[in-house]
C-alpha cells in the first residue's frame, strides 16, 4: 500500500514539479485548472474541424490502407506519426476501417461531404483530434519546466495560461491543425537546451523542424544560446540542420526527388517572402528577413544571455513572422510556449494576447467558407453549406478584403507592440530587475 | 462568490437557451439580400411571398406558379424594367435578372379557392432545390415542379425548434451514434463532477453522499437524453 502511494507521490512530484506538488493550495489549483481546461478541450473534440484534418488523414490513409509510403513526402515524418495513429485506432475501433472509402477518395468535395455527414463523424473526429490531445497533454506538461525555476506560482499561472489559451483551443479543437506535434518537439529541445544538453537540445530541435518548418526559426538562436565555442557553432549548425538534411537524403533516395528545392517552391515558404519593399528593377527587401536578422543580432550583443531571454526572443521571431507576413491561422500557435512565460512577468501581455485572437477571429475571413462556416459542417453539413457565409454579408456593404485587411493591420499593430513590450522585459531580464508591472 | 458565479452561469445558459429557442422559432423565412443565395418563400396575412437573391453575381431568376385555384391579386417587388412577368387567371410565369445592383426581386400572391400552388422556379435555368425555402430555412421541395399543400406553411411554422436546422442534424446524429454520446456525456459529466467536488464539495462534512447525488444526477441525465433523443427529437 504505502508502495503504491509513493509510486502515485513520486509521479505526482514528477508530473506536477516538486514545488506545485507539496504546496497543498498550489496542487489543488493546478487539478483544478487542468480539469477546467480539460471539460473546455473534451466539449469542442467531437464537433469541428477544418478541411486539412480530413486531407491529413486521408494522406495517413494511402500510407495504412494502400500501402502508399510516398503521400506525403514535403512532411514525412508527420505522415508517419499520424499513419501509426491511424493503425492504431483502426485496430481498436473497427468502425475506422469503414471509412477508408473516404479516406481513399481522391475527391476534395465528395469525400469532405462523405465524411461531414456520416453518422459516426463525431466519433471520427474525437479520435482524430484525440492525436492532438495528445501531444497537447505533452505541452502542457513540459511547457512547466520551461522557467520560474524557484517560483511553483509562476509555472502555475505558465500552466494556466497554456490550459486556457485560446489560440491552443482554437487551433486544436476547433481548427484541428497538426501543428502541436512540432510545438512538442520544439518545447523538449529548449527544455534540453536549459538543462546545458546542447546537443541532444538540437536534435530535438532537427526532429522539430523535419516535423514542421517553423522551428527553424530558432535555430540560430538557440545556436547562440547554446555554443560556447567556435567548435560548438560548426557542431551545432551542422547538427541543426541536419534533421532536414537527413529528410532529404531520404527523400531523394525514396522517392527520387528533393524535399528542400520543392519545399521552397511552395508557397508556404513564400510566405515568409510576402512583405517586401519594391526598389528598382529586381531590387527587393523582403522585411522578415531584414527583421528576423535584425533580431537574431540584438541577441547576439545582449549582455547576459539567459534561457529567459532566448525563450522572449523566440516569441518575438514569431510575432514578428505573424506581424509581417502572410501566414495562416495555426502559425500562431508557434509563439504560444513562448508568450505564456512572457504572461506571467508582464501581465498586460495577456490582454493584448487576447486582443490578438479576436483580431484573428476577424483575419481569419480571408479563408472563407473553408474556415469559418465549414469549420461547424460536421453539426449539420446541409445548413453549413447552405448558410450565407461571412464574405457575402461583409461584401453586401463593404468590400470584404479592404475589411478584413483593416483588421489584419490592426493585428499587426498589435503583434509589433506586443515585441516591444517583451523587448522592455529584455531589459528586466538583462539588468536582472524585479520582476513584475 | 461561488454562488454568485453559479447564478451568472445558469443565467448565461437560460439566456442561450432562450436566444436558440425564440431563433429557431422564427415564423418567416429570414434573408439578407445581396448576401444570401436562393428563394426565400413565406406566407403572411393570407399572401404568399416569394422572394429571390443572389451573392451580387448576374443571375436569372425564372419559372411559373401555378395553381388549381384563382389568383385574386398580384404585385411585384423591387421589380426593374428588364425584369418580366405574365399574369393568368391561375398562373403567373416571371422572368427576372439580378445583378451587382441588383440584390432581390419578389412577388406578393394572394390565391382563393385552391387546394395547391406549383411552382416551377429556376436558377440561371436549372434547379437547385437546395435553394429553395419553403416557410423555413432548408425547408426544401424534393421535385420539380412541386406542389404545396394549402396549409403547408402552417404545417412548416409548427414544427418545433428542435425540428429544425441546424439542431435536428445535430440530434440526429447524436442518436444514430448513442454509444459515443452517451460515454462522451458521461465523461464530460464525469470531469463536471470533479471540478465541482474539488470546489465545493471536498471541503464539507458529507462530501461522499454529495458526490454520489452529483453521479446519481449525472446517470439520471443520461436516461433523460436519451429518451428526449429517442421520443421528441426523431
Amino acid at each position: 500500500m504505502i508502495r503504491v502511494k509513493n509510486f502515485f507521490n513520486n509521479m505526482g512530484r514528477g508530473l506536477l514539479t516538486p514545488g506545485i506538488f507539496e504546496d497543498s493550495k498550489l496542487s489543488k489549483k493546478f487539478y483544478k485548472y487542468f480539469l477546467i481546461g480539460m471539460l473546455l478541450r473534451l466539449a469542442l473534440l467531437p464537433f469541428f474541424f477544418q478541411r486539412d484534418l480530413l486531407s491529413t488523414y486521408q494522406r495517413a490513409a494511402e500510407t495504412v490502407f494502400a500501402g502508399n509510403m510516398a503521400s506525403d513526402f514535403q512532411q514525412a515524418l508527420t505522415n508517419i506519426i499520424h499513419s501509426a495513429y491511424l493503425f492504431i485506432i483502426k485496430s481498436i475501433v473497427p468502425a475506422v476501417g469503414d471509412f477508408s472509402p473516404i479516406l481513399l477518395d481522391p475527391d476534395t468535395w465528395t469525400s469532405w461531404i462523405g465524411f461531414v455527414s456520416s453518422y459516426n463523424v463525431f466519433t471520427m473526429l474525437a479520435l482524430f483530434k484525440g492525436l492532438y490531445l495528445i501531444f497537447d497533454l505533452v505541452c502542457m506538461f513540459l511547457i512547466l519546466r520551461l522557467s520560474f525555476d524557484d517560483d511553483p506560482k509562476g509555472r502555475l499561472h505558465v500552466f494556466k495560461f497554456w490550459m486556457f489559451n485560446p489560440v491552443v483551443i482554437f487551433v486544436l479543437y476547433i481548427f484541428a491543425r497538426h501543428d502541436i506535434i512540432g510545438v512538442a518537439a520544439t518545447i523538449a529541445a529548449l527544455i534540453l537546451a536549459k538543462k546545458g544538453r546542447k546537443y541532444w537540445a538540437i536534435i530535438a530541435l532537427a526532429v522539430a523542424i523535419a516535423l514542421r518548418f517553423f522551428p527553424i526559426m530558432i535555430l540560430l538562436p538557440l545556436i547562440i544560446y547554446l555554443a560556447r565555442s567556435k567548435k560548438d557553432y560548426i557542431a551545432l549548425s551542422v547538427i541543426g540542420v541536419s534533421g532536414l538534411a537527413i529528410v532529404e537524403v531520404f527523400s531523394n533516395v525514396y522517392y527520387g526527388k528533393s524535399l528542400i528545392f520543392s519545399l521552397l517552391n511552395t508557397q508556404h515558404f513564400n510566405y515568409i517572402l510576402s512583405a517586401k519593399l519594391d526598389l528598382i528593377i529586381h531590387d527587393r527587401i523582403f522585411l522578415f528577413i531584414v527583421a528576423y536578422f535584425l533580431i537574431i543580432f540584438s541577441f547576439m550583443h545582449a549582455r547576459k544571455k539567459s534561457f529567459d531571454l532566448l525563450l522572449n526572443y523566440g516569441a518575438i521571431i514569431y510575432l514578428a513572422y505573424v506581424a509581417l507576413c502572410y501566414f495562416h491561422p495555426q502559425y500562431v500557435l508557434w509563439a504560444i510556449p513562448f508568450l505564456v512565460i512572457v504572461f506571467v512577468r508582464r501581465r498586460p501581455l495577456l490582454y493584448y494576447h487576447w486582443l490578438q485572437f479576436g483580431l484573428l477571429m476577424i483575419v481569419l475571413i480571408y479563408w472563407g467558407d473553408l474556415v469559418t462556416k465549414f469549420v461547424f459542417a460536421p453539426i449539420d453539413h446541409r445548413f453549413f453549406i447552405y448558410i450565407t457565409g461571412p464574405i457575402p454579408v461583409i461584401e453586401r456593404f463593404y468590400s470584404s478584403a479592404t475589411f478584413v485587411n483593416i483588421f489584419r493591420s490592426i493585428f499587426s499593430a498589435v503583434s509589433l507592440w506586443m515585441i516591444y513590450l517583451i523587448y522592455r522585459d529584455n531589459r528586466r531580464i538583462i539588468d536582472s530587475g524585479p520582476v513584475g508591472d | 462568490m461561488a454562488r454568485k458565479n453559479i447564478y451568472k452561469i445558469l443565467i448565461i445558459l437560460i439566456l442561450l437557451l432562450a436566444i436558440m429557442a425564440t431563433a429557431s422559432a422564427c415564423q418567416k423565412v429570414y434573408f439578407m439580400p445581396g448576401a444570401s443565395y436562393g428563394y426565400y418563400i413565406w406566407e403572411e396575412e393570407g399572401k404568399i411571398h416569394i422572394s429571390w437573391s443572389v451573392d451580387r453575381k448576374d443571375s436569372t431568376f425564372s419559372g411559373s406558379i401555378e395553381t388549381d385555384g384563382r389568383i385574386k391579386s398580384f404585385e411585384t417587388v423591387a421589380w426593374e424594367e428588364a425584369d418580366i412577368v405574365n399574369t393568368g387567371e391561375n398562373k403567373i410565369s416571371y422572368s427576372s435578372t439580378l445583378d451587382a445592383n441588383d440584390y432581390t426581386d419578389g412577388m406578393i400572391i394572394e390565391i382563393v379557392d385552391h387546394e395547391y400552388i406549383e411552382l416551377d422556379l429556376m436558377i440561371n435555368d436549372g434547379y437547385d432545390l437546395s435553394r429553395v425555402h419553403l416557410g423555413a430555412f432548408l425547408e426544401n421541395p424534393g421535385d420539380s415542379p412541386f406542389r404545396i399543400e394549402k396549409d403547408h406553411f402552417d404545417n412548416v411554422s409548427r414544427i418545433p425548434w428542435y425540428g429544425r436546422h441546424p439542431f435536428s442534424g445535430l440530434f440526429h446524429k447524436l442518436f444514430s451514434n448513442k454509444y459515443f454520446t452517451f460515454l462522451y456525456i458521461f465523461i464530460l459529466g464525469v470531469v463536471a463532477i470533479e471540478i465541482i467536488r474539488i470546489t465545493y464539495i471536498s471541503t464539507k462534512k458529507r462530501k461522499y453522499l454529495y458526490t454520489g447525488v452529483l453521479y446519481i444526477i449525472l446517470i439520471c441525465l443520461e436516461i433523460v437524453v436519451y429518451f428526449i433523443l429517442r421520443f421528441f427529437v426523431l
